[in-house]
Order: C-alpha cells, then structure tokens, then sequence
C-alpha cells in the first residue's frame, strides 16, 4: 500500500469508482435476493471476479461488498465479523492481482433503522454499528465511503464512527428523492453543509434516480460545495417487469450525461443501482479529454436544524431568547420538576412569532444539565426544524449536547479566556457547529470598540489552530447597561461595525441588556436594536414575541434594501392596524364554533358561549372582565357547566371530536388565568396530579394527548410522560407525584403486554394507585385480564375516571 | 351521510367516530384537514409478487390458508404504500400547537392512506383477488413485517423502517397481503 493518500488526488484528477455489484451477481447466475453478504465467503472468486472487472473498466477505487454488513442486517456477531473481513479480503486480492494502482474502499449504508425521535434507533447504538465496521475493516482498506445515506441524523452518526476510529480518507455521499430532498427532508444545501461541517475529504450524490433526474440535484450541490464532489447515479429509474426491479439507462446515455457534469465541475464519479463495468468504461472515456473544473464556493457561516439550513448572508438571523430560565420563574419550575414539555411549548411560540435559531439555556442549580439539556434537545428537535444555539458554559454540556444535535448547532459560547477556547474550539472543530465568540477574557469587558476588536481577533486567530475558519465564529461585541455604562453602549456598536468590515465574520448581540433599570424597556431595546443592525449585526438575540422589536426588523430590512421589493415587510405588515391610544382590539375569529343553536345558548354568560364555542379570545376576554368574581365560583357556575354541556353535545354525537377538543383547549386557557388566584384561594382546590403515558414500545401517542387536553380542560393537573416509556419510568413518577391515578395508554395489540408489565411492575414496586387505561384495542375485559382498575373508552370517559379518583383521594385525606 | 361528500371525506368522519349527519361547519373543518394534510403527504408505493409455492415469506398461518384456500389462490401480492415522514411531522408538531386540528389531520390521514391503497391494488388488477389482508390480523404476527421487508428491498427506497416492535415510521404506512389468480 506504498500509493498515494488519495487525499492528493482529489479536485485535480477524477476519481473513478466502481458501479452496482447485485445486478452483477444476477448476471453471473446468483439468483436475486440470495444473501449477498455470505456470497464473500461462499463464491470468493466471483465477487473477485467483479470487482476485477470494473478495475479492468478503468475504477481507481473499488468498494467491499458490503452493504448492509451491520449488526441490524445480521444479528450474529462471528457472522458479521467474517462477513466483512471476506468482502474486504476479497477486494484487497483482486486488487493486488490486477497489478494495478486502486484503492479499496469499505461501503458502509444505512442501517435500516431511523433514529431517534423519528424512529426507536439511540443515536449512540448508531454510531456503535457503525464503529463496529470500521475496526473490523479498518486494516485492510485504504478509506471508507459512508454511502446512500436518507437522513442527515445517521450521516452524523457514520461520519463520528469513522473519524473517532480511524484517520483513513472518508468519502461521505447522499441520496435525494425526485423533490430533490432527503427521505427525511433536508435539502442538498443543507446535506453539503453538514458532511463539511464534520469534516469528510469527498462529498457525494449516489442512487434513487438516475443521471438525468439527479442533475438539478448535482448542479445545486456544486453550487454550494467547497469539497470536490463524487457522482454516482443508477442506470436510470427503477422499472419493474413480473415483480423484479430493473433499469435500462445504457452505457452510452450514462456516460454522456457524466461528461456533462464533469464539465459542470464534479471531481469524481461511478455508478450505483443498474450500471455495469460498460458503464464505467464509458464514462472513462468520454471524460479522457476532460481536466477537472473544481472550483469551491464562497465560504458562508451556515448551522441547521433537522430541515432547514440558516446562511448567514444580507438578512438578519433572529434568535430567539426564551428558553432560558434566568429571570424566568416559570421555566425554573418546569426544568426543575422535568416537565421538558412545557418548555418545547415556549420554543413553539418563538417559532411561529418568526423566529430562525433558538437559543436553548437550562442553567438552573440543582439540576444535572447535561442530561438536561441533551433531553430537551431531542425534544425540541422532534417538533421544530430550526437550528437551535446551544448555550451552557458547561464544556461537558456542549459537547454532549453537540453530539446529539441533528444538524449543525450554534454554541454559545467562547470567550478570549485561554483556558475555554481550549475546551471549546475541539468541540467546534468535531461537531462541525458555529461558536458565539464574546468579547471578554480573563481581565473583563474592556470599555472600548478597540480593545473588544482585539479580543475577537485573538478568538479567531486562536481558532484557526484548530482548523476553524473565521466563518464558524460569530463574534458578539456584548451589550452593557445603558443605565449604568451609558458611554460604553455605543462602543458596542462600534465594535460590531469593526467586526463586520474588518474581520468578515458575523455579529450577534443579546439586546435586552441594555435596558435595564430603565422605563418602558422596549422602546430602547427596540432603538438600540436598529443602531446595531446598521453597524452590521446579524444575529440579534431577542423575544421574537415583542412584536414591534421583530417589526423594527422587517423595517429595518426594508430600508437597508435586503428585502428585496420589501417583499416580507409587506406580508408580515400589509393588514397591520396602527394602534390608537385606548382603541378596542379587533375580535378574532373563532377556530371553531359548535353545533349548538343560539337559542341553547340564551341567557348564558359569555364565559359559558365562548367555551361551548371553542372561541378562545373570547373566552380569556370574558374572564378578565369577571374580575371581581370568586375563581371557583368561575369554576363551578359557567366553566364545568360548559364543559359539561360540550360533553353531553360529544356524547349524542352533536358535536365531533376535534369540536370538544377546542372547547377543551379554551377552557384550559382559562383555567390558567385564574389558576394563580384558585392557589391562593384555597390550596385544595387543584385536582390532580394525574399520570400519563404511551407504554413501552408503543409510539402511538395520539390518544393519550387527547385524554391530556381533555383532563387538564377539567383543571386536572397532568404529568405527561410521553410515548415508549418504561415501566419503572412510571413507577417512580408514580413515588415522586403521588398522583391521584396512573393512565396508561396502548395502540397496538402487541404493547397490551408493556400495559400488563406496566402495571405487573408497579405492583412488584408496592405502587397501589389505581390504573386507568385506553386505547383502540383496549377494552373492558382486557382491562380485567391485564390486572387495571378501570376502562377508559373515551376521554370523556377519562375525566369521569378522574373525578371519581379525586373524591376518593379527598376522602382519604380528610381521613 | 350527506350525499355530496366524497369517499374520503366520509371516511375521515367516520375514523372521527362521527354517526350523525355532519354540519356544513363540520364538513368543512373536515375538508380543510384533508387539504392540509394532502399539502404535505408524500405518497409512495411498491408492491411485488410471488407464487404460493415459491414464496420466500413464511405464510404458514391458518387465518392466511383459509383465505387462500377459500379464494382458489395460486399466488401472493405484498402491497406497500406511505404517505410520507412530513404528515407524521406535521401531525406531532400539532399535537403540542393545536390538539384539535391534530385529531382532525390524523384521522385525515388515515382515510387518505386507506383510499389511495385502495385505488393502487385496483391498478393492479389481481385475478380472483382476496381481501387485503395484514400482518397482525388474525394469527399473523406483526413481526411478518420483518420478512416482508427483507424480500420488497423497494420499501426502503421510499423511506420505510421498521421498529423493534416491527411498527412501521412513518406511521401512515400500510402493507397488504393479497390473494390472487396468478
């Protein structure tokens, strides 16, 4: 193995690889779906045979027969093991005795397996299947090609397999669907962003279509690729004859179409499903002429989310601030007692007030942020598809926290402190992501632009020893006090200009800083937020709920000219009524109204309509003008009456379910407006707690979300475990909330069982509160057989449940 | 039920467990979900056949012979179709911004799944054909589910998985077995 690292090679000659190898084996009488892993150890010679031939073709790198050799594909570990040291042998030889300079490649594809929270597959058991490979077959072969990959989740996890076991060349490539986007729906952009961000030597484009449905898809990854990039389309559309797959692209097309993207400026290419050794002879030739064009794109700060990809370019970035407990008492609470779900709330909000990033804070003493954090983070990303700004000054934190992001994070941060670039910049530099970098070391905040200036400079200088340029750091010049450094606030400003023109990177800026112990705090967030966009900033940091601060944006976007025909300001602003001192505030429409005629309806309070109606607005309007009136009498004369009526509409079927839904979601609205006063009314008066949760390997979690909805419409509190969860998991709910009933929820007839384990377990556990369970195969005697307490149809049926189990814990305690 | 309603849009009110005669409120809640989560699905199909005798899944079931034996089948279709992984995405991310609508969209959903099954076996036009039969009815276990993927490798090109529980993600999926006159 005295040839060159290949590393050499790339971007100056073509790196040729070789095409499909099952249709291979049809044509040398293997018959189709006979396993082709144990054909490395059955039929050596002909899988020789095979790859000699494309070496004959012209392929300078041959890869293993080796797709889906993992442990999810075949269980046993000794056949695994001889498995993949055959197809690796098996490349070695042929390679050797063809006497010619190829390089031999370990292919490594999906497992098959979706992780985490789209799937049931841990991040970490990926990566192990993936690291299992790699120290199998890392002594024989030259490199790895991590190949038809669907979902960025598992590229990452490949990609750390390979690079955290080996430093052999590592070759990373994609497969797009004809809405050009991933299986899991990330873009190409978004895809070349990642692999280079974790660092492979070769980005590629494999499988699904063929050449001429993957070149927009080719063109549009060239377009953004800095690293040179491997094409390897199928032999065209898969067709079908008699239940069999084929493809019928030849030679001839194909290869045109490879000299047309070799001109276009792909450094290399091959072929995947269909194509044959005439294939890649093909393309050898009628790219004999060609030079490689290889020409990277304008270097650009770039994070993602699961689904979307955020450049740093004209617009301004707005990261949202919010989830972050500092000064924020609620939140404290909710991280305190783990009710993450609340939390993924706030973050929903932020996202739909028009935030891009959002920056994610659990510092609470007390609490074991790490663990914490990656939580909430997994959370977060299963219901939002921006990139999130992982923010702890924890270096533990960051780095787990990066090691299960999906996608590219922003962190936050790094400062001009020796001793924390040192722990950062290696987590930076592995997990692809952008830093914050604050403009403070180990003397402070300097009081000028230019000693600020200094410091970003020394950040990045410091980075770029790791091999971070300067475009992965996004310098934040650090807002003081108006009201206490009134001089000083300007010289932030000053700062971000000097950032911008002069060290080219992005700025970011936490705002609300500098409004502090000052009246009418907006007003000067807002001012100030302007002076700094004009300076350049691009990240401002802000509550994407202040409406007119997101406004000043928009506005801002419109006079600097970034909104191009002030495009966005008009959608977002077009049906804009400018208050007026004291003016009424326009009614909303209603997402619902019931079936219930009018006349059912006369002589009810306007509490009472709006609940029946679903009229959320409505509802919490009317209960602020009830001010003075006891909250439980609120309660019990016009909320539960209500109610009572929506479920009696549900029950004769006059209204459907989503219709009770809205009435449910309304009255709980209400519920926490005057939750606060019920409190301190009188302690007694919360009901509740109540336990839920999807039972182990279930993740069907429709029904129990409604049962949730429904409970907490009927002021129950409720602890909302989730979907797939263990049945210790809600035993120890059970000894840590004491609640008043456990509701267990299973959609298939197969997780029944977890349900009767559930339950077996907290008997095991002395856990004596009583089980409530549902779900569209659970019935009444089913309920018996398993050893639950009660039948819960419908959740209607669940509140009753539920009222039933509070009388008797009232009892209890009174006794 | 109303007359002008179209199948699917009957069959999502009938999954909403609806059984009088729906309000035009209601019709149209029910025809916007349907045209929301038709905005976002994907759908995708494959299907492949074998003879019985030649069948590499292991159809040894008595629920699965009697159907066979009962229709004169020489032959067996596996049938596969999703909707795609947004619907599913869209569905979770309503489950924590608007519970109703997420019960509206889920049992849109699984009527479309359904009706567009159901539209591509007619495509196919089996001879003699049986019920669409699934993994988990009668005898069956889920974990068929397994073999089946192993031998239609064209469902993982439409981006389906299988769990350890052998639940199929995304969740709108559907697999069917299919008797037939080969």
């Amino acid at each position: 193995m005295a040839k060159r690292d290949i590393r050499e090679l790339l971007g100056k000659e073509f790196i040729v690889f070789d095409g499909g190898f099952g249709s291979q084996l049809q044509e040398r009488g293997v018959p189709a779906g006979t396993n082709s892993g144990e054909i490395n150890i059955d039929r050596a010679e002909l899988v020789k045979a095979i790859h000699k031939d494309y070496i004959n073709a012209g392929s300078k790198v041959v890869v293993t027969n080796t797709f889906g050799a993992d442990r999810f594909h075949i269980a046993d570990t000794n056949e695994l093991k001889t498995q993949i040291k055959a197809a690796c042998r098996n490349a070695r030889e042929a390679v050797e005795e063809s006497g010619k300079d190829v390089y031999v490649f370990y292919d490594m594809a999906p497992t098959g397996k979706l992780l985490k929270p789209l799937g049931d597959l841990d991040f970490e058991d990926a990566v192990d299947c993936f690291k299992e490979q790699v120290l199998l077959s890392k002594d024989t072969v030259d490199g790895f090609i991590i190949e038809t990959m669907t979902d960025l989740h598992e590229v990452k996890a490949a990609i750390l397999a390979v690079k955290e076991n080996t430093d052999k060349p590592l070759f990373c490539s994609v497969t797009f669907q004809e809405n050009q986007k991933m299986l899991t729906g990330a873009s190409p952009e978004q895809a070349v962003a990642l692999m280079e961000g974790l660092g492979v030597d070769m980005l590629g484009i494999n499988c699904s279509l063929g050449p001429a449905e993957l070149e927009p898809v080719i063109m549009r990854m060239l377009k953004t690729a800095r690293l040179p990039l491997l094409v390897q389309p199928n032999a065209g559309l898969p067709k079908f004859r008699n239940g069999e797959t084929y493809y019928d692209v030849g030679a001839e097309e194909f290869s045109d179409y490879i000299r047309r993207f070799a001109q276009a400026g792909i450094s290399g290419f091959g072929g995947c499903c269909g194509t044959t050794p005439a294939h890649i002879r093909a393309c050898c030739e009628k790219t004999a002429d060609l030079e490689v064009v290889y020409e990277p794109a304008e270097e650009v700060t770039r994070v993602c989310g699961t689904t979307t990809l955020v450049e740093f370019r004209n617009r301004v970035i707005r990261c949202g601030e919010r989830l972050n407990p500092t000064g924020k008492k609620k939140m404290k609470l909710a991280l305190a007692e783990g009710r993450l779900y609340d939390i993924v709330d706030e973050g929903i909000a932020q996202v739909e007030a028009g935030a891009d990033v959002l920056d994610v804070n659990v510092g609470v003493p007390g609490i074991d942020e790490t663990s914490v954090m990656t939580e909430l983070i997994t959370n977060l990303q299963e219901v939002i598809d921006l990139p999130l700004q992982i923010d702890s000054s924890n270096p533990e934190t960051l780095e787990k926290a990066c090691r299960i992001y999906n996608g590219l994070p922003l962190i936050n941060s790094v400062n001009g402190k020796k001793e924390v670039m040192d722990a950062v910049f290696p987590i930076v530099k592995k997990y692809g992501g952008t830093v914050i970098g604050l403009c403070i070391d180990e003397d402070g905040i300097p009081p000028t632009a230019e000693q600020r200036f200094a410091i970003a400079e020394r950040i990045v200088a410091e980075a770029a020893k790791y091999g971070i340029p300067k475009k992965r750091i996004v310098i934040d010049s650090l807002v003081l006090t108006a009201s206490a450094q009134q001089k000083e606030v300007i010289e932030t400003a000053k700062c971000v200009g000097y950032v911008t023109d002069r060290l080219g990177c992005a700025t970011a800026l936490g705002l609300s800083n500098v409004s502090f112990g000052l009246p009418n705090r907006p007003l000067i967030n807002r001012t100030f937020l302007v002076m700094a966009l004009y300076a350049g900033l691009k990240l401002p940091i802000l509550n994407p709920l202040d409406k007119e601060l997101m406004g000043a944006i928009d506005a801002f976007e419109v006079l600097n000219a970034s909104d191009e025909n002030a495009g966005d300001y008009i959608t977002r602003h077009s049906n804009d009524v400018v208050a007026k001192p004291g003016a009424a505030q326009a009614a909303d429409a209603s997402q619902a109204a019931s079936a219930s005629s009018d006349a059912e309806l006369e002589g009810k309070s306007a509490l009472f309509k709006a609940i029946v109606k679903g009229q959320k607005h409505q509802a919490v309007d009317a209960v602020k003008s009830m001010g003075d009136m006891e909250p439980l009498s609120i309660v019990a004369d016009h909320l539960i009456p209500a109610l009572d009526k929506v479920g009696r509409d549900y029950d004769k079927g006059i209204i459907f379910l989503p219709q009770l839904m809205v009435s449910a979601e309304t009255s709980k609205l209400v519920f926490d407006e005057i939750k606060d006063k019920l409190v301190s009314a009188d302690e007694g008066s919360s009901k509740g707690p109540v336990v839920i949760a999807t039972v182990k390997n279930d993740v069907h979690d429709i029904g129990k979300n409604i049962v949730k909805v429904v409970l907490q419409s009927y002021g129950f509190e409720v602890i909302d475990l989730g979907k797939d969860v263990d049945p210790d998991a809600v035993c120890d709910a059970c000894e840590k909330y004491n609640p008043i009933g456990v509701g267990l929820s299973a959609l298939m007839t197969t997780t029944v069982v977890s349900m009767e384990n559930t339950i077996k377990r907290m008997k095991e556990r002395g856990i004596s509160i009583p089980v409530f369970c549902g779900g569209a195969v659970v019935t009444e005697d089913v309920v018996k057989k398993i050893g639950g307490d009660y039948y819960g149809a419908d959740a209607m049926e669940s509140v009753r449940i539920c009222e039933v189990l509070q009388e008797r814990r009232e009892k209890e305690t009174k006794a | 039920m109303n007359p002008e309603l179209t199948a699917l849009e009957k069959r999502t009110l009938s999954y909403l467990n609806f059984r009088h005669e729906a309000s035009e409120e209601q019709v149209q809640m029910v025809r916007k979900a349907i045209d929301e989560m038709k905005s976002v699905a994907r759908l995708g199909f494959a299907s492949k056949f074998f003879s019985l005798e030649e069948c590499p899944i292991d159809l040894s079931y008595k629920s699965l012979s009697e159907l066979f034996t009962k229709s004169g089948s020489d032959s067996v279709a596996f049938l596969i179709s999703t909707l795609g992984q947004a619907v599913d995405n869209r569905i979770e991310r309503l489950s924590k911004t608007d519970p109703a609508k997420m019960v509206l969209i889920d049992a849109a959903a699984n009527a479309y799944i359904e009706e567009v099954t159901n539209e591509f076996q007619k495509r196919l036009v089996l001879k003699d054909q049986t019920f669409r039969f699934a993994p988990g009815y009668g005898d069956v276990p889920l974990s068929m589910q397994k073999q089946i993927f192993e031998h239609v490798p064209e469902v993982r090109k439409l981006g389906l998985t299988l769990d350890d529980g052998f639940l199929m993600h995304p969740f709108k999926s559907m697999t069917g077995i299919i008797g037939f006159k080969g």
